[in-house]
């Protein structure tokens, strides 16, 4: 598993890391005000959010369109919504990461490359190398081993 | 975050003190050779853990070695067996309390540059290598625990991260 989400986020060409920067022009802002699952009280009685925004910008000479405003996480449904619609409302152009090897992915914010994630990946990988390395460490220098290096002239 | 911040600096001191004893450690391979007696040897026996049932003891092996540095006429005492950082397991102890009896005549390294300096195997302090490795286990833990985000510095970030041209 960390394997994978290091090759997914650094190695993959396809990784947000090397998505390029473009200018975007937003088409389409609207803000949907739902409620929520009637079986969770707090969404029953506070309505969720949705920032539906769509933006076209031109890559390689070709123009397209995209929506997404992040793919680090799911914001559907949390009031950090309004205030991205809020910050979106009077702006007519914006900046977009474009995945350069498929332009139809896009997004208007681009992943972040030191996270907790990276840290526990590289964690989960080093814990038994370290484990390991500590066990082969003692195993190479017990006391046998110290013992013979001691350069005696008279064995008493 | 505190949390992280006591990780990261003690992870920070830990891999220090590794790196110190590795250079230390790295300075002996010059350390010059001269010939040492043993004049003393004990294994001291201390309580580690006591309860109800039975006591726990650690071993530990203190030898006292006399050897002359090269061009110097007065004998010196040294106390040490590997440089810098001594090894706990009993296993250890016991093997160099009988190994190194009294009267041993054995090799001596000692630091030319400050020759009180010494000790009877050089280049073999293993020790860093456990205190590296434990240094950066904890640091890479207090890594984690830092850039551990919660949703809503998340969505805050998200936020800060969308630039607006017009």
């Amino acid at each position: 598993m960390p394997l994978k989400f290091l090759y997914e986020e650094f190695l993959n060409l396809d990784s947000e890391i090397y998505w390029k920067k473009s200018i975007a022009t937003i088409s389409d802002l609207e803000l949907l005000e739902y409620s929520g699952d009637i079986i969770d009280f707090t969404y029953d009685v506070f309505p969720l959010y949705k920032c539906k925004v769509k933006y076209t910008f031109e890559f390689n000479n070709q123009t397209y369109i995209g929506n997404t405003i992040s793919s680090e996480t799911s914001i559907e449904g949390d009031t950090i919504n309004k205030t991205i619609y809020e910050k979106l409302y009077n702006s007519k152009k914006v900046i977009v990461w474009v995945n350069k090897r498929n332009p139809k992915q896009s997004s208007l914010t681009k992943k972040s490359i030191i996270t907790e994630q990276l840290f526990t990946a590289i964690g989960i990988l080093m814990l038994p190398l370290s484990i390991l390395n500590l066990i082969k460490i003692r195993r190479k220098n017990n006391s046998f081993t110290l013992i013979n290096k001691l350069e005696i002239y008279n064995d008493r | 975050m505190i949390g992280s911040y006591i990780f990261i600096l003690i992870g920070t001191l830990i891999t220090a003190y590794g790196l110190i004893q590795f250079f230390k450690n790295k300075k002996t391979i010059n350390w010059i050779s001269t010939k040492g007696v043993i004049i003393e040897n004990k294994l001291i026996r201390k309580i580690s853990n006591t309860n109800d049932d039975n006591i726990d003891y650690t071993y530990e092996c203190q030898v006292k070695y006399k050897y002359k540095p090269r061009g110097m006429s007065n004998e010196i005492i040294g106390n040490r067996i590997l440089p810098f950082i001594l090894i706990g397991n009993y296993k250890d102890n016991l093997e160099f309390n009988k190994t190194l009896k009294i009267g041993t005549e054995l090799k001596v390294y000692y630091n030319p540059k400050k020759v009180e300096e010494c000790c009877l195997i050089k280049g073999q302090n293993y020790a860093y290598k456990i205190i590296l490795t434990l240094g950066f286990i904890c640091l890479f833990f207090g890594l984690i625990v830092y850039y551990s985000k919660t949703k809503e510095k998340l969505e805050i970030e998200i936020l800060n991260k969308i630039e607006i041209i017009e």
